[in-house]
Protein backbone atom coordinates (compact mmCIF):
# COMPACT_ATOMS: atom_id res chain seq x y z
CA UNK A 1 0.00 0.00 0.00
CA UNK A 2 1.29 3.60 -0.69
CA UNK A 3 2.49 5.59 2.43
CA UNK A 4 0.18 8.19 3.21
CA UNK A 5 3.08 10.12 4.79
CA UNK A 6 6.07 10.44 3.31
CA UNK A 7 9.29 12.31 5.35
CA UNK A 8 12.03 12.02 3.38
CA UNK A 9 15.89 13.17 3.99
CA UNK A 10 14.65 15.79 6.44
CA UNK A 11 17.42 17.89 7.66
CA UNK A 12 16.31 20.98 10.18
CA UNK A 13 18.99 23.32 12.34
CA UNK A 14 17.84 26.24 14.67
CA UNK A 15 21.06 28.49 14.57
CA UNK A 16 24.28 27.08 14.74
CA UNK A 17 22.32 23.82 16.33
CA UNK A 18 21.41 20.81 13.99
CA UNK A 19 18.36 19.04 15.16
CA UNK A 20 18.10 16.43 12.05
CA UNK A 21 20.13 15.52 9.91
CA UNK A 22 18.01 13.40 7.00
CA UNK A 23 15.25 11.92 9.01
CA UNK A 24 13.70 9.89 7.03
CA UNK A 25 10.19 7.54 7.81
CA UNK A 26 6.76 6.76 6.22
CA UNK A 27 3.40 5.32 7.41
CA UNK A 28 0.34 4.12 5.50
CA UNK A 29 -2.95 4.62 6.02
CA UNK A 30 -4.58 3.41 9.29
CA UNK A 31 -1.02 3.13 10.85
CA UNK A 32 -0.42 4.29 14.00
CA UNK A 33 3.60 5.12 13.94
CA UNK A 34 5.32 5.68 17.45
CA UNK A 35 8.16 8.46 17.09
CA UNK A 36 10.34 8.10 20.30
CA UNK A 37 13.33 9.66 21.66
CA UNK A 38 15.29 12.03 24.24
CA UNK A 39 14.58 15.16 25.15
CA UNK A 40 15.83 17.50 22.53
CA UNK A 41 16.42 14.90 19.85
CA UNK A 42 13.45 17.32 17.57
CA UNK A 43 10.49 14.61 18.17
CA UNK A 44 7.98 17.95 18.11
CA UNK A 45 10.20 19.61 15.73
CA UNK A 46 9.75 16.97 12.92
CA UNK A 47 5.72 16.97 13.93
CA UNK A 48 5.56 20.43 13.10
CA UNK A 49 6.56 20.21 10.14
CA UNK A 50 4.23 17.86 9.13
CA UNK A 51 1.59 20.67 9.05
CA UNK A 52 4.16 23.25 8.31
CA UNK A 53 4.45 24.63 11.45
CA UNK A 54 8.21 23.98 10.99
CA UNK A 55 10.16 24.96 7.45
CA UNK A 56 12.91 22.26 6.79
CA UNK A 57 16.02 23.42 5.84
CA UNK A 58 15.97 20.30 3.13
CA UNK A 59 14.31 17.36 2.54
CA UNK A 60 10.98 16.60 1.64
CA UNK A 61 7.50 15.83 3.05
CA UNK A 62 4.70 13.74 1.10
CA UNK A 63 1.21 13.49 2.22
CA UNK A 64 -0.77 11.03 -0.10
CA UNK A 65 1.91 11.18 -3.02
CA UNK A 66 1.55 15.24 -3.17
CA UNK A 67 4.73 17.21 -2.05
CA UNK A 68 4.09 19.54 0.74
CA UNK A 69 7.22 21.03 0.26
CA UNK A 70 7.12 24.63 -0.92
CA UNK A 71 2.93 25.40 -0.04
CA UNK A 72 1.96 28.90 0.65
CA UNK A 73 0.43 29.44 3.96
CA UNK A 74 -3.07 29.09 2.07
CA UNK A 75 -2.64 25.98 0.97
CA UNK A 76 -0.90 25.05 3.89
CA UNK A 77 -4.46 25.44 5.95
CA UNK A 78 -6.36 22.83 3.28
CA UNK A 79 -3.57 20.57 4.24
CA UNK A 80 -4.26 21.04 8.32
CA UNK A 81 -7.71 20.19 7.85
CA UNK A 82 -7.04 16.55 7.13
CA UNK A 83 -3.98 16.25 9.00
CA UNK A 84 -4.61 17.32 12.79
CA UNK A 85 -2.35 18.21 15.65
CA UNK A 86 -2.69 17.42 19.22
CA UNK A 87 -0.95 19.64 21.66
CA UNK A 88 1.00 18.41 24.46
CA UNK A 89 -0.71 21.15 26.51
CA UNK A 90 -3.55 21.27 24.80
CA UNK A 91 -3.17 24.86 23.33
CA UNK A 92 -6.46 25.45 23.99
CA UNK A 93 -8.73 29.13 23.36
CA UNK A 94 -8.06 30.61 26.77
CA UNK A 95 -11.19 33.49 26.15
CA UNK A 96 -13.30 30.50 24.46
CA UNK A 97 -15.44 27.84 26.33
CA UNK A 98 -14.96 23.95 26.20
CA UNK A 99 -17.76 24.30 24.38
CA UNK A 100 -16.66 27.03 21.88
CA UNK A 101 -13.01 25.86 21.35
CA UNK A 102 -14.70 22.48 19.95
CA UNK A 103 -17.23 24.57 17.67
CA UNK A 104 -14.21 26.72 16.58
CA UNK A 105 -13.30 24.05 13.48
CA UNK A 106 -16.97 23.44 12.66
CA UNK A 107 -17.86 26.77 12.60
CA UNK A 108 -14.78 28.16 10.49
CA UNK A 109 -14.65 25.38 8.07
CA UNK A 110 -18.07 23.56 7.85
CA UNK A 111 -21.90 24.65 7.30
CA UNK A 112 -23.11 22.47 10.07
CA UNK A 113 -26.28 24.37 11.55
CA UNK A 114 -25.95 25.21 15.37
CA UNK A 115 -28.04 21.88 16.34
CA UNK A 116 -25.82 19.76 14.25
CA UNK A 117 -22.29 21.57 15.83
CA UNK A 118 -23.87 20.90 19.31
CA UNK A 119 -24.48 16.76 18.95
CA UNK A 120 -21.56 16.50 17.78
CA UNK A 121 -19.94 17.95 20.92
CA UNK A 122 -22.29 16.53 23.02
CA UNK A 123 -21.00 12.93 21.19
CA UNK A 124 -17.38 13.68 21.62
CA UNK A 125 -17.05 14.88 25.12
CA UNK A 126 -19.25 12.13 26.28
CA UNK A 127 -16.68 9.55 24.37
CA UNK A 128 -13.97 11.68 26.28
CA UNK A 129 -15.59 11.31 30.02
CA UNK A 130 -16.15 15.02 30.28
CA UNK A 131 -20.20 15.45 29.66
CA UNK A 132 -19.81 18.21 32.14
CA UNK A 133 -17.06 20.48 30.74
CA UNK A 134 -18.52 22.20 27.93
CA UNK A 135 -19.44 25.17 29.73
CA UNK A 136 -16.19 25.21 31.08
CA UNK A 137 -13.38 27.58 30.89
CA UNK A 138 -9.52 26.28 30.06
CA UNK A 139 -8.66 27.73 33.70
CA UNK A 140 -11.10 25.83 35.57
CA UNK A 141 -9.80 22.16 33.52
CA UNK A 142 -7.04 20.42 35.44
CA UNK A 143 -3.87 19.57 32.74
CA UNK A 144 -5.66 15.96 31.97
CA UNK A 145 -9.10 18.01 31.06
CA UNK A 146 -7.36 20.22 29.41
CA UNK A 147 -5.33 18.16 27.05
CA UNK A 148 -8.56 15.65 26.21
CA UNK A 149 -10.20 18.62 25.35
CA UNK A 150 -7.73 19.64 23.03
CA UNK A 151 -7.75 16.22 21.43
CA UNK A 152 -11.25 16.75 20.90
CA UNK A 153 -10.88 19.69 19.27
CA UNK A 154 -8.70 18.15 16.84
CA UNK A 155 -10.72 15.41 15.72
CA UNK A 156 -13.89 17.97 15.03
CA UNK A 157 -13.25 18.03 10.91
CA UNK A 158 -12.72 14.14 11.55
CA UNK A 159 -9.29 14.35 9.76
CA UNK A 160 -7.19 11.54 7.87
CA UNK A 161 -4.10 11.53 10.22
CA UNK A 162 -3.72 12.95 13.70
CA UNK A 163 -0.43 13.58 15.06
CA UNK A 164 0.01 13.21 18.66
CA UNK A 165 2.43 15.34 20.71
CA UNK A 166 3.19 13.43 24.01
CA UNK A 167 -0.54 13.41 25.01
CA UNK A 168 0.45 11.11 27.86
CA UNK A 169 2.78 13.44 29.45
CA UNK A 170 2.77 14.47 32.89
CA UNK A 171 -0.78 12.48 33.24
CA UNK A 172 -2.15 10.43 36.02
CA UNK A 173 -2.78 6.45 35.50
CA UNK A 174 -6.42 7.24 34.42
CA UNK A 175 -5.87 10.02 32.36
CA UNK A 176 -3.56 7.73 30.62
CA UNK A 177 -5.90 5.24 29.72
CA UNK A 178 -8.41 7.20 28.95
CA UNK A 179 -6.13 9.01 26.03
CA UNK A 180 -4.89 5.34 25.21
CA UNK A 181 -8.37 4.57 24.87
CA UNK A 182 -9.07 6.92 22.49
CA UNK A 183 -6.69 6.71 20.06
CA UNK A 184 -6.79 2.77 19.93
CA UNK A 185 -10.35 3.72 18.96
CA UNK A 186 -9.35 6.18 16.59
CA UNK A 187 -7.55 3.40 15.80
CA UNK A 188 -9.92 0.76 14.91
CA UNK A 189 -11.60 3.77 13.12
CA UNK A 190 -9.24 3.68 10.37
CA UNK A 191 -7.68 7.01 11.79
CA UNK A 192 -3.75 7.35 10.80
CA UNK A 193 -2.03 8.57 13.71
CA UNK A 194 2.05 9.27 14.61
CA UNK A 195 2.42 9.10 18.66
CA UNK A 196 5.62 11.04 20.08
CA UNK A 197 6.26 9.97 23.15
CA UNK A 198 8.71 9.20 26.27
CA UNK A 199 6.17 7.16 27.78
CA UNK A 200 7.21 3.30 26.38
CA UNK A 201 4.06 1.79 27.81
CA UNK A 202 1.25 3.89 25.98
CA UNK A 203 3.51 3.40 22.50
CA UNK A 204 3.94 -0.38 22.70
CA UNK A 205 0.07 -0.46 23.45
CA UNK A 206 -1.01 2.03 21.21
CA UNK A 207 1.69 1.58 18.40
CA UNK A 208 1.86 -0.72 15.37
CA UNK A 209 5.41 0.40 14.65
CA UNK A 210 8.33 2.58 16.95
CA UNK A 211 10.74 4.47 15.29
CA UNK A 212 13.88 5.64 17.11
CA UNK A 213 15.59 9.48 17.07
CA UNK A 214 18.69 8.84 17.90
CA UNK A 215 21.95 11.08 16.56
CA UNK A 216 19.88 13.55 14.56
CA UNK A 217 17.63 10.61 12.59
CA UNK A 218 16.03 7.28 12.77
CA UNK A 219 18.28 4.59 13.79
CA UNK A 220 16.50 2.09 14.97
CA UNK A 221 13.01 0.88 13.63
CA UNK A 222 10.89 -2.11 15.46
CA UNK A 223 7.32 -3.52 14.98
CA UNK A 224 4.77 -4.18 17.79
CA UNK A 225 5.53 -7.72 17.87
CA UNK A 226 9.34 -6.88 17.93
CA UNK A 227 9.48 -5.08 21.06
CA UNK A 228 8.16 -8.11 22.91
CA UNK A 229 11.56 -8.85 23.27
CA UNK A 230 12.98 -6.84 26.45
CA UNK A 231 16.14 -7.30 24.61
CA UNK A 232 15.16 -4.97 21.88
CA UNK A 233 17.52 -1.78 21.49
CA UNK A 234 14.43 0.71 21.69
CA UNK A 235 13.32 -0.90 24.83
CA UNK A 236 16.97 -1.12 26.53
CA UNK A 237 16.98 2.87 25.47
CA UNK A 238 13.55 4.02 26.52
CA UNK A 239 14.78 1.90 30.13
CA UNK A 240 18.03 3.50 29.90
CA UNK A 241 19.76 0.42 29.73
CA UNK A 242 21.76 0.52 26.88
CA UNK B 1 25.16 49.13 12.79
CA UNK B 2 24.15 46.99 9.24
CA UNK B 3 22.52 44.62 12.07
CA UNK B 4 20.58 47.38 13.08
CA UNK B 5 19.36 48.76 10.13
CA UNK B 6 18.43 44.80 8.65
CA UNK B 7 16.68 44.45 11.79
CA UNK B 8 14.42 47.81 11.44
CA UNK B 9 13.97 46.90 7.68
CA UNK B 10 12.89 43.06 8.80
CA UNK B 11 10.83 45.15 11.64
CA UNK B 12 9.25 47.49 8.91
CA UNK B 13 8.41 44.68 6.49
CA UNK B 14 6.75 42.60 8.79
CA UNK B 15 4.41 45.34 10.06
CA UNK B 16 4.07 45.98 6.50
CA UNK B 17 2.91 42.79 5.44
CA UNK B 18 0.58 42.67 8.27
CA UNK B 19 -0.79 45.77 7.35
CA UNK B 20 -1.66 44.89 3.76
CA UNK B 21 -2.80 41.10 4.80
CA UNK B 22 -5.45 42.30 7.28
CA UNK B 23 -6.36 45.37 4.24
CA UNK B 24 -6.77 42.39 1.92
CA UNK B 25 -8.51 40.07 4.21
CA UNK B 26 -11.04 42.66 5.29
CA UNK B 27 -11.89 44.00 1.68
CA UNK B 28 -11.90 40.06 0.84
CA UNK B 29 -14.64 39.85 3.72
CA UNK B 30 -12.99 37.36 5.44
CA UNK B 31 -13.26 39.05 8.68
CA UNK B 32 -15.74 37.66 11.09
CA UNK B 33 -18.50 40.44 12.19
CA UNK B 34 -18.45 38.64 15.69
CA UNK B 35 -14.81 39.50 15.99
CA UNK B 36 -14.96 42.67 14.94
CA UNK B 37 -17.78 43.97 17.38
CA UNK B 38 -15.55 42.52 19.93
CA UNK B 39 -12.73 44.32 19.42
CA UNK B 40 -14.78 47.77 18.99
CA UNK B 41 -16.22 47.08 22.59
CA UNK B 42 -12.55 46.31 23.91
CA UNK B 43 -11.09 49.10 22.12
CA UNK B 44 -13.64 51.91 21.57
CA UNK B 45 -16.22 51.50 24.27
CA UNK B 46 -14.14 50.19 27.13
CA UNK B 47 -11.79 53.23 26.09
CA UNK B 48 -14.36 55.82 26.95
CA UNK B 49 -13.53 57.03 31.00
CA UNK B 50 -10.06 56.79 30.41
CA UNK B 51 -10.49 59.42 27.31
CA UNK B 52 -13.26 61.41 29.28
CA UNK B 53 -10.80 61.87 32.09
CA UNK B 54 -7.66 62.66 29.78
CA UNK B 55 -10.12 64.82 27.84
CA UNK B 56 -11.33 66.96 30.50
CA UNK B 57 -8.36 67.43 31.92
CA UNK B 58 -6.39 68.69 29.43
CA UNK B 59 -9.41 70.94 28.25
CA UNK B 60 -9.32 72.25 31.98
CA UNK B 61 -5.18 72.51 32.14
CA UNK B 62 -4.72 74.25 28.76
CA UNK B 63 -7.55 76.62 28.56
CA UNK B 64 -6.09 78.02 32.18
CA UNK B 65 -2.29 77.66 30.96
CA UNK B 66 -4.03 79.86 27.62
CA UNK B 67 -6.11 82.19 29.23
CA UNK B 68 -3.68 83.19 31.93
CA UNK B 69 -0.51 83.38 29.52
CA UNK B 70 -3.00 85.82 26.87
CA UNK B 71 -4.09 88.01 29.63
CA UNK B 72 -0.72 89.42 30.40
CA UNK B 73 -1.36 90.64 26.43
CA UNK B 74 -4.98 91.06 26.56
CA UNK B 75 -5.46 87.93 24.49
CA UNK B 76 -8.29 86.47 26.70
CA UNK B 77 -11.04 86.85 23.35
CA UNK B 78 -8.49 84.55 21.71
CA UNK B 79 -8.92 81.46 24.32
CA UNK B 80 -11.64 79.50 22.52
CA UNK B 81 -9.90 80.40 18.74
CA UNK B 82 -7.06 78.83 20.05
CA UNK B 83 -8.65 76.30 21.95
CA UNK B 84 -10.43 74.84 19.33
CA UNK B 85 -7.81 74.82 16.57
CA UNK B 86 -5.42 73.03 18.82
CA UNK B 87 -8.20 70.85 20.08
CA UNK B 88 -9.16 69.88 16.79
CA UNK B 89 -5.82 69.78 14.88
CA UNK B 90 -3.52 68.23 17.67
CA UNK B 91 -4.58 67.42 21.15
CA UNK B 92 -7.54 65.50 20.52
CA UNK B 93 -6.02 62.88 17.99
CA UNK B 94 -2.36 63.36 19.67
CA UNK B 95 -3.32 62.45 23.50
CA UNK B 96 -6.43 59.65 21.86
CA UNK B 97 -3.87 58.01 20.41
CA UNK B 98 -1.24 58.17 23.20
CA UNK B 99 -3.99 57.29 26.02
CA UNK B 100 -4.84 54.59 23.60
CA UNK B 101 -1.15 53.13 22.92
CA UNK B 102 -0.81 52.67 26.46
CA UNK B 103 -4.06 50.96 27.07
CA UNK B 104 -5.19 49.02 23.56
CA UNK B 105 -1.31 48.80 22.50
CA UNK B 106 -0.50 47.06 25.58
CA UNK B 107 -3.64 44.90 26.00
CA UNK B 108 -2.99 43.92 22.32
CA UNK B 109 0.57 42.71 22.92
CA UNK B 110 -0.06 41.12 25.98
CA UNK B 111 -2.60 39.38 24.43
CA UNK B 112 -1.36 37.89 21.50
CA UNK B 113 1.89 37.65 23.35
CA UNK B 114 0.16 35.49 25.63
CA UNK B 115 -1.71 33.84 23.05
CA UNK B 116 2.05 32.85 21.43
CA UNK B 117 3.93 31.46 24.48
CA UNK B 118 0.85 29.01 25.06
CA UNK B 119 1.01 27.81 21.64
CA UNK B 120 -2.57 29.42 20.98
CA UNK B 121 -1.42 30.75 17.85
CA UNK B 122 0.30 27.61 16.79
CA UNK B 123 -2.98 26.16 17.34
CA UNK B 124 -5.02 28.06 15.01
CA UNK B 125 -3.00 27.56 12.18
CA UNK B 126 -3.05 23.99 12.81
CA UNK B 127 -6.75 24.18 12.62
CA UNK B 128 -6.59 25.74 9.08
CA UNK B 129 -7.04 29.05 10.32
CA UNK B 130 -5.03 32.27 9.63
CA UNK B 131 -4.11 34.59 12.53
CA UNK B 132 -4.24 37.38 10.45
CA UNK B 133 -8.04 36.98 9.65
CA UNK B 134 -8.54 35.76 13.16
CA UNK B 135 -6.09 37.94 15.06
CA UNK B 136 -4.63 41.05 13.57
CA UNK B 137 -7.67 42.49 10.71
CA UNK B 138 -10.18 42.67 13.52
CA UNK B 139 -8.09 44.70 16.08
CA UNK B 140 -7.10 47.17 13.02
CA UNK B 141 -10.60 47.57 11.91
CA UNK B 142 -11.39 47.68 15.43
CA UNK B 143 -8.52 50.15 15.19
CA UNK B 144 -9.65 52.73 12.58
CA UNK B 145 -13.17 52.41 13.56
CA UNK B 146 -12.66 53.02 16.91
CA UNK B 147 -10.04 55.69 16.75
CA UNK B 148 -11.81 58.69 14.91
CA UNK B 149 -14.95 58.16 17.14
CA UNK B 150 -12.76 58.87 20.60
CA UNK B 151 -11.24 61.56 18.83
CA UNK B 152 -14.18 63.14 18.37
CA UNK B 153 -15.29 62.76 21.51
CA UNK B 154 -12.46 63.97 22.99
CA UNK B 155 -12.48 66.91 20.87
CA UNK B 156 -15.82 68.13 21.86
CA UNK B 157 -15.03 66.87 26.28
CA UNK B 158 -11.73 69.18 25.77
CA UNK B 159 -13.87 71.88 24.32
CA UNK B 160 -16.83 71.87 27.26
CA UNK B 161 -14.07 71.46 29.89
CA UNK B 162 -12.37 74.40 28.05
CA UNK B 163 -15.37 76.59 28.34
CA UNK B 164 -16.37 75.70 31.50
CA UNK B 165 -13.17 76.78 32.93
CA UNK B 166 -13.08 79.63 30.49
CA UNK B 167 -16.23 80.66 32.41
CA UNK B 168 -15.42 80.03 35.60
CA UNK B 169 -11.74 81.07 35.63
CA UNK B 170 -11.56 83.63 32.96
CA UNK B 171 -14.87 84.87 32.96
CA UNK B 172 -15.78 84.46 29.14
CA UNK B 173 -19.44 83.84 28.05
CA UNK B 174 -20.27 80.27 27.17
CA UNK B 175 -22.05 81.66 24.12
CA UNK B 176 -19.35 83.99 22.66
CA UNK B 177 -17.06 80.50 23.59
CA UNK B 178 -19.12 78.60 21.40
CA UNK B 179 -19.60 81.29 18.54
CA UNK B 180 -15.94 81.51 18.28
CA UNK B 181 -15.65 77.50 17.97
CA UNK B 182 -17.98 77.57 15.44
CA UNK B 183 -16.67 80.70 13.37
CA UNK B 184 -13.35 79.17 14.10
CA UNK B 185 -13.31 75.36 13.10
CA UNK B 186 -13.45 74.88 9.21
CA UNK B 187 -14.02 70.94 7.82
CA UNK B 188 -10.48 71.44 6.80
CA UNK B 189 -9.36 71.95 10.31
CA UNK B 190 -11.80 69.18 11.62
CA UNK B 191 -10.87 66.62 8.70
CA UNK B 192 -7.18 67.05 9.73
CA UNK B 193 -7.39 65.87 12.99
CA UNK B 194 -10.10 62.86 11.82
CA UNK B 195 -7.43 61.94 9.03
CA UNK B 196 -4.30 62.07 11.71
CA UNK B 197 -6.52 59.27 13.81
CA UNK B 198 -6.36 56.72 11.15
CA UNK B 199 -2.82 57.31 11.14
CA UNK B 200 -2.30 56.85 14.70
CA UNK B 201 -4.86 54.26 14.54
CA UNK B 202 -1.93 51.99 12.39
CA UNK B 203 0.70 52.99 14.50
CA UNK B 204 -0.76 51.58 17.46
CA UNK B 205 -2.43 48.31 16.21
CA UNK B 206 0.02 47.12 14.29
CA UNK B 207 3.16 46.88 16.37
CA UNK B 208 1.75 46.11 19.36
CA UNK B 209 0.59 42.72 16.96
CA UNK B 210 3.47 42.22 15.60
CA UNK B 211 5.81 42.58 19.07
CA UNK B 212 2.67 40.00 20.10
CA UNK B 213 3.28 37.78 17.48
CA UNK B 214 7.29 37.33 18.13
CA UNK B 215 7.54 37.18 21.75
CA UNK B 216 10.30 35.07 22.35
CA UNK B 217 11.28 34.22 25.96
CA UNK B 218 7.96 32.88 27.73
CA UNK B 219 5.90 35.47 30.02
CA UNK B 220 9.31 37.18 30.85
CA UNK B 221 9.07 37.98 26.73
CA UNK B 222 5.21 38.90 27.41
CA UNK B 223 6.32 42.10 28.99
CA UNK B 224 9.24 43.09 26.69
CA UNK B 225 6.74 42.99 24.09
CA UNK B 226 3.76 44.90 25.95
CA UNK B 227 6.91 47.20 26.68
CA UNK B 228 7.88 47.84 23.56
CA UNK B 229 4.65 48.03 21.45
CA UNK B 230 3.62 50.61 23.42
CA UNK B 231 6.79 52.68 22.89
CA UNK B 232 6.65 52.00 19.66
CA UNK B 233 3.18 53.05 19.27
CA UNK B 234 4.08 56.53 21.12
CA UNK B 235 6.84 57.48 19.59
CA UNK B 236 5.30 56.64 16.28
CA UNK B 237 2.46 58.60 16.93
CA UNK B 238 5.09 61.80 17.62
CA UNK B 239 6.90 60.96 14.21
CA UNK B 240 3.94 60.56 11.98
CA UNK B 241 2.24 63.60 13.20
CA UNK B 242 4.94 65.92 12.33
CA UNK B 243 4.51 64.41 8.67
CA UNK B 244 1.06 64.28 8.66
CA UNK B 245 0.77 68.16 9.64
CA UNK B 246 3.94 69.23 6.99
CA UNK B 247 1.67 67.26 4.37
CA UNK B 248 -1.61 69.54 5.74
CA UNK B 249 0.15 72.54 5.54
CA UNK B 250 2.03 71.47 1.96
CA UNK B 251 -1.70 71.02 0.55
CA UNK B 252 -3.09 73.91 2.31
CA UNK B 253 -0.18 76.07 0.51
CA UNK B 254 -1.09 73.91 -3.06
CA UNK B 255 -4.94 74.94 -2.67
CA UNK B 256 -4.63 78.48 -1.53
CA UNK B 257 -1.34 78.78 -4.93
Amino acid sequence: MAPILEVEAFYKSFGNKSIHEGTTFSLSKGECLGLLGGSGTGKSVVLRALIGLETPDSGSIKFKGDSLDDLSEEEWFEVRKQIAYVFQNGALFDSLSVYENLAFPLRRHTEFSEEEIQKRIRKILGELDLPHAENLFPAELSGGMQKRVGLARSLMLEPEVVLFDEPTAGLDPKNTIVIQDTILKLKKLGYTSVFVTHDMASATRICDRIVLLQNKKIEIEASHDELKDKNHPIIKFMTGDN
Amino acid sequence: MLKRTLSFLDILGECSYLFFESLKKSFQGKVQSHLILDQIKEVGINSLPLIAITALSSGFVMTLQFGLGLEKFGGKPYVPKVMSLAVFMELSPVFTALMCAARVGAGIASEVGSMKVTQQIDALRALGCSPIEEIVAPRLIACLVSFPILTLITSFLALFASCVVGYTELGLDPLFFYQKIITTVALREFTSGFFKSYIFAICVCIPACYYGFNVKEGTKGVGKATTVAVVTGSVLIFVTDYFVTKLYWMFEAWRQF
